[in-house]
């Protein structure tokens, strides 16, 4: 299998996976109202492994599938983690030292940096998210969670474009 | 990184923004042009996430015990504090349902009496972590199941169904702020229009009511469904829990204690029952 096919399959193969643990069991593991985005956390995943251009990519197929399954306008999820994706990446690219903790730091802020913009976009398109009372709880729990998930999630973000030439971010 | 890289990525964000400008536009304009995409999505992936679901149960059990300790603390101290209150007065109904029963019952209002339903759980809450008032059903197309059908409890209006594909339904729940429904008070027969005000909120009638008409507490709401309306008439939707003037409007403004509970929302019934075009 030459490298784009291996690429795209493997990472269709983490989102997939990521979908069906969110609505299988992450959706109900709440802690006060506010359960983790396994979806957001995989997309920022690869921009914190492969940089702004697969970050984004991916960040933003991540958004569609949960787009799917949420009731607001489709493309919202995915425009709003498209973008944060983007900016992960260049985030992660300008860091020189790099290591597990940083990883899990830059993934923690990148998924509560992801939840604002998403909050920002769909209020765009008319709803109330930035007025939502829990906007800042959100961001929390969802940051912490991702860092929390970070060395499973980081891993399998970096073998979806392993061995196949891709350079990784710093 | 080398600046090649840069452009290339600079262009990839341009083409994902644009695309899903795009998409969220075809959305907008109402033609419900990926329902059949979310439809196909739900049924694909609703066995493998309900095996993951099952398989998971005393994960998630163990899990809603440790979290939601200090709700069932809160729930406890709060009833107490409820049943002292009741003790303390000389109030004969013991709970919002039995009076609803007797209102019922006094009206002589049967809501699903010609109407034929399907039972349905409730699949799964909310999926946004934002406030979303639309949860899932276990029934859809292939129980009969249709777009604009409403869903109640025995207590009485939950919502309607605004998504269906073959094995699941969404309901747009009756708390939502951007559904209206039109309402009559039984005692009184005046008319309205209200909508919902939030998760925890009442449902607020905020037209129709005139300042002259003489709606008091404890009046009884339901549904009025006139020609066009998108619900039957008589579905119970709550009891009068406070009536304020709108000098500016001229009308009155009605807080309706909703009469179904939407927070221990696990089984509903699905009216068979489209709107008239």
């Amino acid at each position: 299998m030459s490298a784009a096919p291996k690429i795209v399959a493997r990472t269709a193969l983490v989102l997939f996976g990521a979908l069906v643990l969110q609505l299988g069991m992450f959706d109900d593991l709440r802690v006060v109202g506010v359960h983790p985005e396994v979806l957001l956390a995989v997309g920022l995943g690869c921009a914190v492994a492969w940089g702004p251009e697969r970050g984004a990519i991916v960040a933003f197929c991540a958004g569609l599938l949960t787009d799917m399954f949420l009731s607001g306008r489709f493309g919202v999820t995915g425009l709003a983690w498209g973008i944060t994706g983007f900016g992960l990446g260049y985030l992660s690219d300008g860091i020189a030292r790099r290591s597990m903790v940083i990883d899990a730091v830059l993934l923690g802020l990148g998924s509560a940096v992801g939840v604002m913009v998403y909050a920002v976009v769909a209020a765009l398109f008319g709803e109330a998210t930035l007025t939502d009372d829990h906007l800042w709880r959100i961001m929390g729990i969802v940051g912490i969670s991702a860092a929390v998930i970070s060395p499973v999630v980081l891993p399998l973000c970096r073998w979806t474009g392993a061995d196949v030439g891709l350079r990784p971010s710093r | 990184m080398p600046s090649r890289s840069r452009r290339r990525a600079r262009r990839v964000l341009l083409v994902i923004t644009l695309l899903a400008i795009t998409l969220v536009t075809i959305d907008a304009a109402g033609v419900n042009a990926f329902d059949p995409v979310r439809n196909s999505a739900s049924d694909v992936v609703s066995p493998v996430s309900g095996a993951v679901r099952w398989l998971t149960t005393p994960f998630r059990n163990v899990w809603a015990g440790m979290t939601g300790y200090d709700d069932l603390e809160a729930e406890n101290e709060r009833l107490r504090e409820q049943l002292d209150e009741q003790q303390g007065t000389e109030i004969t109904e013991a709970n919002a349902l039995e009076q609803l029963d007797r209102l019922r019952k006094q009206l002589d209002i049967t809501f699903d009496k010609d109407i034929p339903t399907e039972i349905a759980r409730v699949a799964s809450g909310p999926r946004n972590n934002f406030t979303d008032h639309r949860v899932e059903i276990d029934k859809g197309s292939d129980s009969g199941l249709e777009v604009g059908n409403p869903v109640v409890t025995k207590a009485g209006l939950v919502g309607r169904i605004v998504r269906v594909s073959a094995e699941r339904s969404v309901v747009q729940l009756a708390t939502d702020p951007a559904l209206e429904i039109g309402i009559r008070v039984a005692e009184t027969q005046d008319i309205g229009v209200g909508h919902g005000s939030g998760p925890k909120g009442p449902f607020v009638v905020d037209r129709g009511i005139e300042l002259i008409d003489e709606v008091e507490v404890g009046h009884f709401v339901v549904t009025s469904g006139f020609e066009r309306a998108i619900m039957p008439p008589d579905i119970p939707v709550g009891i009068v829990g406070d009536v304020q003037p709108d000098e500016a409007a001229r009308s009155l403004i009605l807080r309706v204690d909703f009469s179904a509970k939407f927070t221990q929302l696990d089984v509903v019934q699905v009216m068979k029952w489209t709107p008239q075009p």
